[in-house]
C-alpha cells in the first residue's frame, strides 16, 4: 500500500511537460508549413504523429482534458482527410488548429506552474480538478465554435463531449488518482471513463490503439467507411515518434551539463601546468604527448560547448505565434520568416535574449509595420514581412529583426526626442542622421503617437539595449525611410566564458570584463599637456580626445595604499584602463596590464560582493586567482567618494557628476570673456540682469569704481581680479584705450548686495546638459569646464564670488 | 552494558579540530575535506576574517579565519590547515591551527552551550560532548554561514 512517490510524479509531470510543449512546437511548425503548402502528405503525417503523441502522453499523466481534445482534433483531421474533396488545410482549419495548439501551450504553461509538492496541491484534489475547470470552457469554446467541426453528424457527439467533461471529469479524476495511488502506478484514464461514459471519444485510443474497443461514435463512423487505414495511421503514429526519439537524442539534466562543462574546463587548466611542465623537461616524446593531450582536450572542450548549445530556433519559432495574434489584434497582415533557425547559442544567451527579442518583434509589429490602408497607399504588398534571421559571425551570433515597414522617420524621431527632453535642437543640429535615429534607445524615449497595451510606453528600446549590453552584446539599427528597418543584435556564443583584461594591482589579480573596457591609455613619466593625470580639487582627472575623465586609483579603493600622489613626476608609466559602466565612463588607475584571456566567472559568497567591489572570482590558467571586479560598484563608490570628499565645499547647485546624465535638467549658462584667455561662464541663475552702462556714468573712487544704477549706487567689479587677473582700473583703462563709450556688466548679487561685474564681451546663452567636467585646476574659482560649439568654456563658482565680495577689494 | 547503551543512544561522529589551543568540532557530515593550505589569494577590504579565496582543484572556496572569527588571538598561524565544508552552492574553508581525530560520540553526552561562554563563540555552536578527556565544542557551520551572508 505504499503511494507513489510525490518527487516522483513531479519528475513524471516535469517530463511530460516538456514533452508535450517539445511535441507541441514541432506540430505548429508542421501547421506553419501546411499553411504555406496545403496539400504537403508529409507535413500532415507529421502533424497526425505529434497530436497522437500528445494524446497518448496526455492519458499517461492523466490530463484527460488535452487527451479528449487531441483526440477529437485528430479524429476531425483524419475524418476530413479521408471525406474532403478541397484541400482540408484551408486557412480555417489553419486557423483552429493554431488555436488548439496555443491552447495545448497554455493548458502546460498552467501546469507547469502550479506546485504539486505541496500538499493542498496533490494532483489528485484540486489543481487538476482546477485545470479542468477552466479548461471546461475552453474545450466547449474549441468543439462547440471552431469551424472544422462543420459536419453536422458530428455535432451531436461533441457536444455531448462538452458539458460532460465539465459535470463529470473533476471529481471523476480525484477519486481516479486515489486509485493510483493505491495500483502505484499511474494508470491512464480509462479504467474510470470508460464505465462513466463509454461514449466518451476521449479516452480510449491511446493506449489500446490496436485494439478495436475504442470505436466509440465517431471512431465507428470511421470504421465503417475505412476501417484498415484508421488502423494503420494509429499505428504509425504511435510508433514512429516513440522510437525515433528514444534513439537518437538523450534528455539529460543540465546541472549535468554544467558540472561536466566545469570539470573540461579544469582538464584545460591541468593541461596548460602540463604543457609547462614539457617545455621545462624538453622531452621530446613527453612533448609529443603532451600536444597530443593539448589537441584532444582542446577539442573536448569545443565539443562540450556545442552540447550546451540549442539552436535559437527554440525561441525564434515561439515568436510565430506572438506574431499571429498581434497582427490579428492590430489587423495587420504579417508574414512571418525565420531563416537560420539551426543557429547554435548557449542557453544562457538564448534565455536572456528571450525579452529583448519579444519587445523588438512587438514593436517592429506595432510601430514598424503600416496599417493596411498606409500600406495600400503606398503601393506595397498587402502581406507584411517580418524576419528573424540569425547566423554566427566572427565569433558572435547575429541575430537580424528586418521588416519591410515604414522605416524609422530621423526628423520625427529628433522631434519627440526633443519633446521629450532627451536631447536639444542645438545637439540635434550637430548629428547625424544615424545618431538621432540611434536617439530611440535614449532612455524615455518612446516614439509612439499612441500608446499603445502592446508597446510605446516609454521603456522599450533603451531597457532592449541596456540587456544586450549586459550580456556583452550590440544592438545595430539600420533604417530606410519608407522601405523599412534592421535591428541586428550582436550577442556573444556563450556567458559562461568571458573575455576579461587581467591587470595587477598591490600585487593581486584582478579581471576586467572586455566589454566594460573601452581603451587602455598608457601615460608615460614625463608627458606633458593633455596627456598627462590632472587634479581639480584633489580628485585625478585626464584629458582624452578634449573630454575630461574622472580616475579612480584601484590601489586607494582597495586601501592598500592610504595617500598617492599621481602629480609628482614618476619613474614608471601609468596604466589607466578606460571603463564603461551603463552611461559612466571613468578611468581605472592599475599597477600592471598582464593579459587579455578568456575566464569562467565562478560565482562569489554574497557578503564578499557586499564590498561593491567583486562579481566573482575566477581561476586562471596557471592555478592563480583573479577577483573580477565589479565596474558597476567601482564607479558608484568612487561617485560617492567625490560627493562626501573633495567636492563638499563646492555646493554648486548643479554640479555632480556626469553620469545620471538624463535625470539632469538643462543648464543655462551665461557664456562671455574677460580680458584674459579663454571663454567662461556664469550659471544663469546667479545673473540678475546683463546692463551697459556709460563709461562717464562711472565714479573711480581709489581702486574702487561705482556706477549709478537705478538710484542705487553699484560697485564694479573686474572677473579677471577674482581669478587673479587684472584689476577693475586697469580693466576700465582698456576699455577707455579702445574708445567704447560703454561697458558690459553682468548684476549679480553677492551678500544681498547688487554689484556689476565686468566683462569684456558677453558672447550668448547656452543651454546644455553637458555637466561642467571637472577641470585641472586648483583654483576654486573655477567650477568646471563645459565645452559648447568646439570652444572649452570654465564656468565659475558663484560660491568663490561670495568669498571673494567686494569687501576684499575695499 | 555499555554495548546496550550505545544502541540506545545514537552516536554521532565528529571531526575535531583545534583553535589557539582550544578543541572544537563539526560534525563529520557537514565537511568534506580537509587539506593543507597551500596559497589563499587575499581580498581587499574584505572583513579582516576573511583569509581570502583558496583554489581547491578549480573550485574556488572562499577561507575564513576561525581565529580571527572568534576574536582569539592576534598571532596569525603561518601554517594553518583547513577544513572544507560545502554550504549550499559555496565552498567555505575554515582556517584552523591544527587537525584532531574523527571520534564517535554519543548523543547523551550532549549538552547546550551553558550561558557563561562568551556570546562571540557561542552564537556560532551548536553545543557541548562532555568526552571523558574533553569538553568538545562543536560548531554550527549554518550559523557560522549565516553570520557571514547577514
Amino acid at each position: 500500500m505504499s503511494s507513489i512517490e510525490p518527487s516522483h510524479i513531479e519528475q513524471l509531470r516535469k517530463d511530460f511537460i516538456a514533452e508535450s510543449l517539445e511535441l507541441i512546437e514541432g506540430a505548429l511548425a508542421c501547421i506553419e508549413n501546411l499553411e504555406d503548402h496545403p496539400r504537403t502528405e508529409a507535413h500532415a503525417e507529421e502533424l497526425f504523429r505529434c497530436l497522437h503523441s500528445i494524446k497518448g502522453n496526455s492519458n499517461l499523466i492523466a490530463s484527460n482534458t488535452i487527451a479528449a481534445v487531441a483526440h477529437t482534433l485528430e479524429s476531425l483531421l483524419y475524418f476530413r482527410k479521408e471525406s474532403s474533396q478541397k484541400p482540408i488545410y484551408n486557412t480555417d482549419t489553419i486557423q483552429a488548429l493554431f488555436k488548439t495548439f496555443h491552447w495545448f501551450q497554455d493548458i502546460l504553461g498552467r501546469m507547469e506552474q502550479m506546485d504539486l509538492r505541496a500538499p493542498q496541491l496533490d494532483m489528485s484534489a484540486c489543481s487538476n480538478a482546477e485545470i479542468l475547470y477552466n479548461l471546461q470552457e475552453k474545450i466547449n469554446h474549441v468543439l462547440c465554435h471552431t469551424d472544422y467541426l462543420a459536419p453536422s453528424y458530428l455535432m451531436p457527439q461533441d457536444q455531448v463531449l462538452g458539458p460532460r467533461l465539465a459535470k463529470e471529469t473533476a471529481p471523476a479524476l480525484t477519486s481516479q488518482q486515489r486509485k493510483h495511488k493505491d495500483m502505484n502506478v499511474p494508470q491512464p484514464d480509462n479504467v474510470l471513463l470508460q464505465d462513466k461514459k463509454p461514449a466518451n471519444p476521449a479516452e480510449n485510443n491511446a493506449t489500446t490503439a490496436s485494439t478495436p474497443t475504442p470505436s466509440e461514435n465517431m471512431a465507428k463512423k470511421e470504421a465503417d467507411s475505412k476501417p484498415q487505414l484508421a488502423e494503420q495511421f494509429i499505428k504509425n503514429a504511435k510508433g514512429t515518434p516513440l522510437n525515433s526519439s528514444g534513439n537518437d537524442s538523450l534528455r539529460v539534466p543540465i546541472s549535468r551539463l554544467d558540472t561536466i562543462m566545469d570539470l573540461v574546463g579544469e582538464l584545460v587548466l591541468c593541461r596548460n601546468q602540463i604543457l609547462q611542465y614539457a617545455q621545462v623537461f624538453g622531452e621530446d616524446r613527453f612533448s609529443n604527448v603532451c600536444l597530443e593531450l593539448k589537441h584532444v582536450s582542446s577539442q573536448l572542450q569545443d565539443e562540450m560547448m556545442k552540447t550546451r548549445m540549442q539552436p535559437i530556433g527554440n525561441i525564434t519559432s515561439k515568436f510565430s505565434r506572438i506574431v499571429r495574434d498581434l497582427s490579428q489584434k492590430l489587423d495587420k497582415k504579417i508574414k512571418f520568416k525565420v531563416e537560420g533557425a539551426d543557429t547554435g547559442v548557449d542557453r544562457t544567451v538564448l534565455e536572456a535574449i528571450k525579452d529583448p527579442l519579444t519587445h523588438l518583434i512587438r514593436n517592429c509589429l506595432d510601430h514598424g509595420i503600416e496599417t493596411k490602408e498606409e500600406r495600400a497607399r503606398t503601393s506595397k504588398p498587402e502581406v507584411a514581412t517580418v524576419m528573424i534571421n540569425s547566423f554566427h559571425e566572427g565569433g558572435m551570433v547575429v541575430v537580424d529583426i528586418t521588416d519591410d515597414g515604414r522605416g524609422i522617420n530621423p526628423e520625427k524621431v529628433a522631434a519627440i526626442a526633443i519633446k521629450r527632453g532627451v536631447v536639444t535642437q542645438h545637439e540635434i543640429d550637430h548629428m547625424s542622421e544615424q545618431q538621432v535615429i540611434e536617439l530611440i534607445f535614449a532612455p524615455g524615449f518612446s516614439t509612439a503617437e499612441q500608446v499603445s497595451d502592446l508597446s510605446g510606453r516609454g521603456v522599450g528600446m533603451d531597457v532592449v539595449l541596456t540587456n544586450i549590453e549586459k550580456l556583452g552584446g550590440m544592438v545595430d539599427v539600420q533604417t530606410q525611410l519608407g522601405e523599412g528597418t534592421t535591428m541586428r543584435l550582436k550577442l556573444p556564443l556563450t556567458l559562461a566564458i568571458v573575455p576579461a583584461l587581467i591587470t595587477k594591482s598591490a600585487g593581486a589579480l584582478f579581471a576586467i570584463p572586455q566589454v566594460m573596457l573601452e581603451e587602455l591609455v598608457r601615460v608615460e613619466p614625463g608627458s606633458q599637456g593633455s596627456h598627462q593625470i590632472e587634479y581639480l580639487q584633489g580628485a585625478p582627472v585626464i584629458r582624452l580626445r578634449g573630454k575630461l575623465l574622472p580616475l579612480i586609483h584601484l590601489n586607494q579603493v582597495l586601501e592598500t595604499e592610504t595617500e598617492i600622489n599621481l602629480t609628482e613626476p614618476k619613474d614608471e608609466s601609468i596604466n589607466i584602463a578606460i571603463l564603461k559602466a551603463e552611461d559612466t565612463s571613468f578611468g581605472l588607475i592599475v599597477d600592471f596590464i598582464e593579459d587579455t584571456t578568456d575566464i569562467v566567472v565562478k560565482p562569489m559568497m554574497s557578503f564578499l560582493k557586499k564590498t561593491q567591489l567583486y562579481s566573482g572570482a575566477t581561476i586562471l590558467g596557471n592555478g592563480s586567482i583573479a577577483l573580477t571586479l565589479d565596474i558597476m560598484g567601482l564607479a558608484t563608490l568612487a561617485h560617492r567618494e567625490s560627493k562626501n570628499g573633495h567636492r563638499s565645499d563646492i555646493s554648486g547647485p548643479d554640479l555632480k557628476k556626469e553620469d545620471r546624465h538624463e535625470l539632469q535638467p538643462h543648464q543655462e549658462y551665461l557664456w562671455f570673456e574677460i580680458f584674459r584667455n579663454g571663454t567662461y561662464a556664469l550659471s544663469l541663475d546667479t545673473v540678475e540682469r546683463l546692463e551697459e552702462i556709460e563709461l562717464n556714468a562711472l565714479s573711480k573712487v581709489g581702486n574702487q569704481v561705482n556706477a549709478v544704477y537705478r538710484g542705487h549706487v553699484l560697485p564694479i567689479l573686474s572677473i579677471d581680479e577674482f581669478l587673479g587677473g587684472i584689476s577693475i582700473v586697469e580693466a576700465i583703462q582698456k576699455i577707455e584705450e579702445r574708445n567704447s563709450s560703454k561697458i558690459s556688466i553682468i548684476v549679480s548679487q553677492i551678500d544681498q548686495q547688487d554689484v556689476g561685474l565686468l566683462v569684456n564681451q558677453i558672447r550668448d546663452i547656452i543651454s546644455t546638459k553637458k555637466q561642467a567636467n571637472s577641470h585641472p585646476n586648483t583654483q576654486k574659482a573655477i567650477l568646471g569646464e563645459i565645452i559648447e560649439q568646439e570652444e572649452i568654456i570654465s564656468v565659475i563658482n558663484p560660491e568663490y564670488l561670495q568669498v571673494a565680495s567686494p569687501q576684499k577689494a575695499s | 552494558m555499555s554495548e546496550q547503551k550505545k544502541s540506545t543512544h545514537k552516536l554521532t561522529q565528529l571531526s575535531t579540530f583545534w583553535v589557539a589551543n582550544r578543541l572544537y568540532a563539526f560534525d563529520v557530515t557537514e565537511v568534506q575535506e580537509v587539506v593543507r593550505v597551500v596559497t589563499t589569494t587575499p581580498i581587499p577590504k574584505a572583513p579582516c576574517y576573511v583569509a581570502g579565496l583558496i583554489n581547491l582543484r578549480g573550485q574556488i572556496a572562499t577561507a575564513i579565519g576561525l581565529r580571527e572569527l572568534f576574536g582569539l588571538s592576534e598571532n596569525k598561524n603561518e601554517d594553518p590547515m583547513s577544513v572544507v565544508c560545502k554550504i549550499g552552492d559555496y565552498l567555505v574553508s575554515f582556517l584552523v591551527d591544527e587537525i584532531g581525530d574523527v571520534i564517535e560520540v554519543s548523543e547523551d553526552l550532549f549538552e547546550y552551550s551553558p550561558p557563561t561562554i562568551d556570546i562571540s563563540i557561542r552564537q556560532y555552536m551548536h553545543g557541548v560532548y562532555k568526552t571523558p578527556g574533553d569538553i568538545l565544542s562543536v560548531l554550527d557551520i549554518h550559523k557560522i554561514f549565516n553570520f557571514l551572508e547577514q
